[in-house]
């Protein structure tokens, strides 16, 4: 996946997008959408539903952040750790 | 044509390299809107190509043997919602432009997340590929 400057998500990254993943099924949180790479060695779960749309990302520093979009406008944003 | 110099019209069609990971046919017909995050080298915008000077084949075109998806813009769509699209010629290949809105600096800025929202939900007129 590394080339041109995109950065693969770490194996600390993975192993914590593990964890948060296990966290929100057992939370009721449905699958996601798709899961993708930041490039910065970060991963985002991406849930779409209509207009709205839900990102969370692992950051390559292993920092969980949500946020939220209604019609593409940013409506929610908050860290978790 | 100017050489892409000139200022990108409205009407001109954009296309911006997007990597499999970041565009699944099978899961949704968008594509993630980390298709348009901005990486370090997009110190003054992410890269677009322009359809009057390059083609799809073109602006994937990679000797790693890799394969890529094309979103399809179209300038004035990007402009009526406050995305400037800016013509930046560097070489190869040719009519290279940038969106300036989305750097690497501001990548996590609150309009920033918007504007990636916005191109891959709302202004991506279709995704051509995978290419070559």
């Amino acid at each position: 996946m590394e080339d041109d400057g995109f950065v693969p998500p770490t194996p600390e990254v993975i192993s914590r997008a593990c964890e948060v993943a296990m966290a929100l099924r057992d939370q009721g949180w449905v699958a996601p959408t798709r899961i993708v790479p930041d490039g910065e060695g970060g991963i985002a779960f991406e849930h779409i539903d209509g207009d709205s749309s839900v990102s969370l990302s692992i950051h390559a520093d292993e920092s969980v952040e949500i946020l939220t979009f209604e019609d593409c406008r940013l409506s929610g944003r908050r860290h978790l750790r | 044509m100017g050489g892409g110099t000139e200022p990108v019209e409205d009407d001109e069609l954009l296309y911006r390299r997007v990597r499999r990971e970041h565009f699944d046919p099978d899961k949704s017909h968008e594509p993630s809107p980390m298709a348009f995050h901005p990486l370090p080298y997009d110190t003054t915008g992410i890269s677009v190509f322009r359809a009057r000077y390059t083609g799809p084949a073109q602006v994937v075109q990679n000797d790693r043997g890799k394969r890529y998806y094309v979103a399809v813009l179209r300038a004035g769509d990007l402009r009526a919602h406050g995305i400037e699209v800016v013509a930046a010629p560097e070489g190869h290949p040719p009519g290279h432009a940038e969106l300036p809105c989305l750097t690497y600096e501001n990548r996590h800025c609150d309009a920033a997340e918007e504007t990636k929202q916005l191109l891959a939900r709302r202004l991506c007129i279709e995704v051509l590929g995978p290419l070559p």
